[in-house]
């Protein structure tokens, strides 16, 4: 007589009945948990697999770029040399007036620190939320409320959180984060407003009369341009328009930033309040 | 092989490709593993995610609805398939 052999059923799901999606989700909550529970542990894992990313984006523009012309190349370096000369000069005047400005308000500046240097882990795009990870942390004396500058000295966003070794930034472009500022050589004060993905827009009254190519500031300290106004948006009959900006910095390279305390923290609203 | 593949890619192209290239990939993964979308998802969400951006983990979130939309249409062709 033939015998119908039937494995013996566990009552709990055996591991080889588990589908590989669900051993995905398993293996990222596992993740997940290291994140929360050991959040500087988990940093310093992940931190060689966040850096692949800048290592991809910097082979595939050498290959791209491979593929361009000399004197397309040349033309747009050209180009760049011009941009920069133009706004180091604006730089340099306006960090005339901020000067001037700290002056009239008494404010010293000698006492002010030094920032603090960090390497760029994890940037837009590969990162959804416009957030930056940097691997300087409270061992190095960053601390919740730093502002964010680019190698040129462009504010760029606020820490908001951090480790012994690792601190995270939210930049002004992240969704539904509103800045306060002003816009054009007049300073007409604005909120600007994040989209996500570096962009940023600012809604004004028609009348404030900002054109294309006024320049978008916050403070810290003094008046520090971030931005220039791309396009300006608005139906005819309405009293309103929408400024879109386009940031001086290029959000999608950035290699090193510095850290410094400028209490512009303050003047940052955040769509949820701080959670931990 | 072609379902560990779909599982992996998603997850790789977290650490290294766009974000938008990665919800790519995970929707393509949806046809061949459901819960791709919702592992995906929560990927993103456990790398780049801060309280202070947006109150709610929205790639968590949506990975789940995918995931349930894509269970519920498998489940369905699957009916179809038996009767």
């Amino acid at each position: 007589m033939k015998k119908t052999y039937l494995p013996r059923r566990n009552a709990l799901l055996t591991v080889r009945e588990l589908s590989w999606g669900a051993r995905a989700v398993l293996l990222v909550c596992a993740v997940a948990l290291v994140r929360f529970a050991l959040p500087n542990v988990f940093m310093q894992i992940a931190a060689p697999f966040l850096g692949v990313s800048a290592s991809v984006a910097r082979a595939s523009h050498a290959v791209i770029n491979s593929f361009s012309s000399t004197a397309e190349q040349a033309a747009e370096n050209e180009r760049l040399r011009e941009e920069n000369v133009a706004l180091v000069a604006e730089n340099a005047r306006l960090t005339k007036q901020s000067s001037q400005s700290v002056v009239e308000t008494n404010v010293s500046t000698t006492g002010a620190s030094r920032g603090v240097v960090a390497q760029v882990v994890a940037r837009p795009p590969v990162g959804p939320y416009d957030t930056l990870v940097l691997d300087q942390g409270q061992s190095a004396g960053v601390s919740d409320g730093m502002e964010v500058f680019s190698s040129g000295g462009v504010p760029l966003g606020v820490v908001t959180g951090t480790t012994s070794d690792f601190s995270r930034a939210v930049l002004f472009s992240s969704p539904d984060v509103q800045t306060a500022g002003w816009a054009g050589e007049r300073s007409v004060p604005v909120t600007i407003t994040g989209r996500g993905g570096g962009v940023l827009v600012a809604v004004l009254p028609r009348s404030a009369n900002i054109m294309v190519g006024d320049f978008i500031y916050v403070p810290g300290p003094g008046m520090l341009p971030i931005g220039v106004v791309a396009r300006v948006d608005g139906d005819a009959t309405s009293p309103a328009v929408t400024l879109r900006i386009r940031p001086l910095s290029n959000l999608f390279s950035l290699g090193s930033v510095e850290l410094r305390t400028t209490g512009v923290g303050q003047s940052v609203e955040f769509a949820s309040s701080t959670a931990p | 092989m072609t379902r560990l593949m779909a599982c992996v890619l998603p997850l790789v192209s977290a650490l290294v490709f766009p974000w938008q290239a990665t919800v790519v990939l995970a929707l393509g993964a949806a046809f061949f593993e459901p819960l791709m979308p919702l592992a995906t998802g929560l990927l993103l969400d456990v790398l780049y995610y801060v309280p202070q951006t947006t109150l709610w983990p929205r790639f968590t979130l949506f990975g789940a609805l995918v995931s349930v939309v894509a269970l519920v249409v498998r489940s369905r062709l699957r009916t179809r398939r038996t009767s």
